[in-house]
């Protein structure tokens, strides 16, 4: 059962992938869909054996790598962390084909689409699963790849082709941190799988490692690493800047890939590898200030971007900060939390996202939209019920899981933990007021389209609603419902799964944090929401007036210019990095170079050389010979040469001898020769 | 006369005795008036003596034992009686394959079919010799054969040109062989590998370094540093290098190959080379062994001289057999580095090579004979390269055939020379030799590139005017067929070779202790 969990999807994958011309869109859809279907419910069963009746199980497959030193092993392991997170894998793509079926229903690629879709599932399944770091490393990999396949799904884009490359080499990025990290594993410990890995860490606690000439505490290092691969993968400050672009692929693809799945797998790393991060109390610090810090940029660019899906993309970034920050305040079993009831309230957000889109007639401009609440009436109430739940409307699921975010971390007591809390404060008034200045500008305001597209809007068919509202369930009742069982006090939910230090627990101390900080967040957001709608409504002129003051363009340009980043990276990281490349990667090395003691200079040498070696062969008796003679004499000579030198000289100079020869000798050959 | 420890001998003697009348016979027959052509009956005469020669060596077993008859002279032990049927095997089907080619050429002599059973006589003795002076005669017996064979074809000029060449050259390494014996009897007294290996393994195992008497000076200077033993060595070796045409010693081959009817190419390409290197091998593996250290860095040396030159001056050659004769001056190299080592599984990889060089050698000289162009002047013997263009067209399984064993040869993965080739590079690797390796290794890439392009040539050059092949009679296209399959056998299941290979080598060594 455990098995066929993970293979049903690459098994449609591979149907629909390489047999869709047979299949047509209909047969790939339709087998797709059964096998996620079948697979969700497979892991709800798994949900129930291993998390509920603590019973984690432990497959070994097959040996993969097995050298001496290194043994790699297919394996997978199923704990609390896995199920939990297989589950919101499994039952997000499985509503992500259903709806793409229709969404994807009129393009011709729809089988590809499919197989990709489950292809992704599959790898993403491979990552959680995996009882090793390379396994892990296979399915970080495989993810990659399939977001890659899937933003640039529409290949005759430029702007596709062009976020997917950019997707592809930040997480690049990102990646190589993880294989240092990996690798650096393996020098220590060596092993990599994570059984070993984290039974050891108590003992390697102050062990030093020199890396580029400088010593460092090793399992700082290595967690240094693994975060930096998190940092690419859940597109955290810095690396950040290929999530917004990714919304250049099908809005499906975002739900699935960039908001609700394979953006958190950066979090999942931290949260599985929790038990090399306590030890690191430095790189939590930085955990968290970076988490902080993207929760709050994020934030504020999402204030000011005019496209829809852009806002959610920001939105995803700003959340996936919170979760970040969560973890390095050792609360992951809190991050996990969010990771889980973001992912439903995000995955609808985006797919009501894309049934607005598709009403009218794939607009995304919101300041093109507007008027649609009456239009749309079933998107519109599943976008309030998913906004209302990502602000953190109290009794939604958001609000279970940021509320308790916030209140770890002024319950942190630390530099940090305050940082964080202030940040992700703010963060929170302005989630609030975005979301609410999307529900106003695309359902609320005054229809601002093309008549045509206003009258053609609709409300989407069978699929996509059923998709939404069976999204809608989760996004307002997970939260509740598994608060006690995942992040209550004293829950031995997780098990063995995630591993707190004693020093680092604080969940008793914030649950007794002053009042007026408990109660802050939420009252910041209500007021973002109220505030926001108020400006909207009554104050549109104000905002005008604001936007066109010299100060105001200034913080305008700024916030929707997503603070430069992408305009530093472009013109100074990667115009930089292209002159290099061209310059002398290309230029005097690869076609320099490699060229002249590679293929062509190489093979003249060669060739000229055999032209010298082949002329020895002059025919005449007396020179065969006087060279026989002369070997002769050299190897006496060698001889005796030996006696005197033979300690002091390696033979190896030979080797040196004959490389010159290579160089010697270059005249041209006369031609009348 | 013969004691009846000698009886050992046996197949010898009857090689001998077979000759001689085998000549009688052919000197009666051919003078009479009517000047029969009996070169054909000959020839299969001399097979059929060969195989019984083969079939008596069959039945005279020899296991773990070794003998040493005629006054210690001559040793018979496994890896002589194993070497003499490999090559007696194979010079079968030299025989059966250089039929045709005689005919053609019109080379009716009965005398060359004797003038090999007399060259194969040397080599069998050269195998079992256990003594300088049985060594010296036994090459002398071989050479002077293969001096006759290569001259043989008196109209054609080139074909004089090699044995005058061979035999002056020859003449004068034969020299060095005598000069380096007679300096290693001035030295110790006897000429006999047994005794020389007893000498030597007493007087340096029993040599104290730290005793000073004056009793010991004269068997330090002598034996412990070897200075003159040396001496002597280097010109035996030298001389054998020569037989074996290693690097700085090479130059006789190409012309001799290249100038001596294609049929005496073939032997001196195949068979004498594993007859050598057993000489080589009881010479500097069991009698001067103590001297490893001291022999072992110019034999390296040399080697990797043979390889360069082997692979780069391959490059050059336009004409088929002198292409195939740097091929195997490169080969020789390998075996030469495998030697080196001076380790078991050195020695044995060293067989395993030799094995497969003369199985391949076979094959691709069988097919090299058999590729006749139809229409074209018959005395021209060399073929170009540009003659193989349409062979794909014209018979495309003997391409294929030539296209395989020529990548076998290679050592591309998928044919059982990549599996000796690459036993060469572990052993070397295993003694510490990294560069010798590495060189090598680039040479075989560079070395592939001739084979690759007669692949090429036969394949995909596109030439304007078709060439037509001579069929091949049907038993020889199944002798052809044969050793084909039984290289695609040896990769499938070389074990086979590396059994035997190993059994050789346990013997030699426990013989050695």
């Amino acid at each position: 059962m455990y098995l066929l969990l993970i293979f049903l999807p690459l098994i449609g994958s591979i149907c629909a992938g390489l047999f869709g011309r047979i299949l047509g869109p209909f047969g790939s859809s339709f087998v797709t869909v059964i096998c996620l279907m079948v697979t969700f419910c497979l892991s709800l069963f798994a949900f129930y054996e291993v998390a509920l009746l603590d019973c984690c199980v432990y497959i070994k497959l097959a040996p993969w790598i097995n050298s001496e030193m290194l043994n790699v092993d297919w394996g997978f392991l199923f704990d609390s962390l896995t199920v939990v997170m297989c589950c919101v894998v499994t039952f997000v793509s499985s509503i992500v084909h259903l709806y793409s079926t229709e969404y994807m229903a009129y393009d011709p690629h729809l089988p590809r689409f499919m197989s990709y879709l489950s292809l992704f599932t599959f790898f993403m399944l491979i990552l959680v699963t995996a009882d090793n770091f390379i396994q892990m490393f296979v399915g970080w990999e495989g993810v990659g790849l399939c977001s890659y396949l899937l933003i640039n799904f529409w290949f005759t884009r430029i702007q596709a082709n062009k976020a997917a490359i950019k997707a592809m080499i930040l997480n690049r990025i990102g990646d190589f941190g993880l294989v240092i990290g990996i690798l650096i594993i393996f020098v220590e410990y060596k092993a990599v799988d994570y059984a070993t890995v984290f039974a050891l860490t108590p003992i390697f606690t102050n062990k030093v490692f020199h890396f580029l000439n400088f010593d460092f505490d090793l399992i700082s290092l290595i967690c240094f690493f693994l975060f930096i691969g998190a940092v690419g993968k859940s597109a955290q400050l810095g690396l950040h800047t290929w999530l917004p672009d990714a919304m250049e692929g099908p809005t499906p693809v975002s739900a699935l890939i960039h908001a609700a799945t394979m953006v958190t797998a950066g979090v999942f790393l931290i949260a599985r590898t929790s038990p090399l991060f306590e030890y690191t109390s430095s790189i939590l610090s930085l955990v968290t200030i970076v988490g902080a810090c993207t929760a709050f940029f994020a934030a504020t660019v999402g204030l000011l971007q005019n496209d829809l899906k852009r806002v959610i993309a920001y939105s995803t970034c700003s959340q996936l900060g919170y979760m970040v920050f969560a973890c390095g305040l050792s609360n992951y079993s809190v991050g996990v939390f969010h990771l889980v009831n973001h992912a439903f309230f995000k995955a609808l957000l985006f797919l009501g996202a894309g049934s607005i889109i598709h009403a009218v007639a794939d607009e995304q401009d919101m300041r093109k939209m507007g008027g649609l609440k009456k239009l749309v009436p079933f998107t519109y109430s599943m976008m309030v019920i998913g906004s209302l739940a990502l602000i953190g409307f109290p009794f939604l699921t958001g609000f279970y899981s940021k509320d308790v975010i916030l209140e770890v971390a002024y319950g942190k007591y630390t530099l940090e933990g305050h940082f964080s809390y202030i940040l992700g404060t703010l963060g929170a008034f302005l989630t609030a007021f975005y979301s609410t200045r999307l529900i106003y500008l695309t359902f609320l305001s005054k229809p601002n389209g093309y008549k045509s597209v206003i009258c053609a809007a609709y409300d989407s068919s069978y699929q996509i609603s059923a998709s939404l509202f069976f999204l809608v369930i989760p996004s307002v009742l997970i939260g509740f419902y598994a608060k006690d069982m995942i992040i209550g006090f004293g829950s031995d939910f997780w098990g063995n799964a995630i591993f707190t230090s004693i020093e680092n627990m604080n969940r008793i101390d914030s649950e007794f944090i002053t009042h007026f900080y408990k109660i802050l967040p939420v009252a910041l957001s209500i007021l973002g929401v109220t505030s926001s709608f108020l400006l909207y409504l009554f104050g549109s002129k104000i905002l005008v007036k604001l936007k066109l003051s010299t100060i105001g363009k200034k913080i305008y340009n700024f916030f929707n210019k997503k603070w430069f980043f992408d305009k530093v990276y472009n013109e100074y990281v990667s115009q930089f990095f292209f002159t290099i490349s061209y310059t002398v990667t290309y230029k005097t090395i690869d076609r320099g170079i490699i060229e002249i003691f590679g293929p062509m200079g190489l093979s003249s040498a060669i060739t000229k050389k055999a032209l010298y070696i082949s002329k020895l062969q002059t025919g005449y008796l007396y020179h065969y010979t006087f060279l026989i003679l002369t070997g002769l004499t050299l190897i006496l000579g060698v001889r005796q040469f030996w006696v005197f030198l033979g300690d002091f000289i390696d033979f190896k100079i030979f080797v040196l001898f004959l490389i010159l020869s290579f160089f010697l000798l270059n005249e041209k050959p006369s031609k009348n020769q | 006369m013969l004691i009846f420890k000698e009886i050992q001998l046996l197949p010898e003697i009857f090689l001998g005795i077979s000759i001689i009348y085998l000549i009688i016979h052919g000197t009666f027959i051919s003078v009479n008036n009517k000047y029969l052509l009996i070169q054909n009956s000959v020839l299969y005469l001399s097979v059929l003596i060969i195989s019984l020669f083969c079939f008596l060596l069959i039945n005279n077993t020899i296991e773990c034992n070794d003998f040493q008859i005629f006054n210690n002279t001559i040793i018979i032990d496994y890896l002589g009686s194993f070497s003499k049927i490999l090559i007696a095997i194979v010079s079968i089907f030299c025989f059966l394959m250089i039929q045709r080619y005689l005919t053609v050429q019109k080379i009716n002599y009965f005398e060359y079919s004797v003038l090999i059973l007399f060259a194969l006589l040397g080599i069998f003795f050269i195998c079992s010799s256990n003594d300088l002076i049985t060594a010296y005669l036994a090459i002398e017996l071989q050479s002077l054969s293969f001096y006759i064979m290569a001259a043989l074809k008196k109209d054609s000029a080139f074909s004089v040109d090699a044995g005058l060449k061979y035999f002056i050259l020859g003449a004068f390494s034969s020299s060095l062989f005598l000069f380096g014996s007679s300096i290693l009897y001035g030295v110790s007294g006897t000429t006999n590998f047994e005794d020389l290996k007893n000498l030597f393994f007493w007087v340096y195992s029993s040599y104290d370094c730290t005793q000073d008497a004056s009793d010991y000076t004269f068997v330090k200077d002598v034996f412990i540093n070897g200075g003159l033993i040396q001496f002597a060595l280097s010109f035996i070796f030298v001389s054998l290098l020569f037989k074996l045409a290693i690097a700085p010693f090479h130059l006789w081959s190409i012309d001799v190959y290249e100038g001596s009817p294609s049929s005496s190419t073939f032997f001196f390409a195949v068979v004498p080379k594993l007859a050598i290197f057993i000489l080589l091998v009881r010479i500097f593996y069991s009698s001067f062994f103590e001297y490893t250290a001291k022999w072992r860095y110019y034999i390296v040396i040399l080697a990797v001289l043979t390889i360069v030159v082997g692979s780069f001056a391959g490059l050059e050659q336009k004409k088929l057999k002198s292409l195939l004769a740097y091929s195997s001056i490169s080969h020789m190299g390998y075996t030469l580095i495998a030697f080196s080592t001076g380790t078991f599984e050195g020695l044995q990889m060293l067989f395993c090579y030799l094995f497969l060089y003369m199985i391949a050698g076979l094959c691709i000289w069988s097919i090299f004979l058999m590729l006749q162009l139809k229409y074209k002047y018959v005395k021209k013997q060399n073929k170009d390269l540009a003659d193989l263009s349409s062979l794909s067209k014209s018979n495309n399984i003997l391409a294929l055939f030539f296209s395989t064993v020529l990548l076998s040869i290679a050592g591309l993965p998928p044919m059982v020379g990549f599996l000796v080739k690459i036993g060469i590079f572990l052993v070397s690797i295993e003694v510490s030799m990294y560069f010798v390796s590495i060189v090598s290794i680039l040479c075989s890439v560079i070395s592939t590139f001739y084979y690759i392009r007669i692949v090429k040539i036969m394949f995909f050059e596109n030439s304007t005017a078709g060439k037509l092949y001579q069929p091949i009679k049907s038993h020889i296209s199944i002798v052809i067929v044969c050793l084909f399959y039984f290289l695609l056998f040896l990769f499938i299941n070389p074990t086979l070779i590396y059994l035997f290979s190993y059994k050789i080598t346990l013997l030699l060594t426990m013989t050695m202790m």
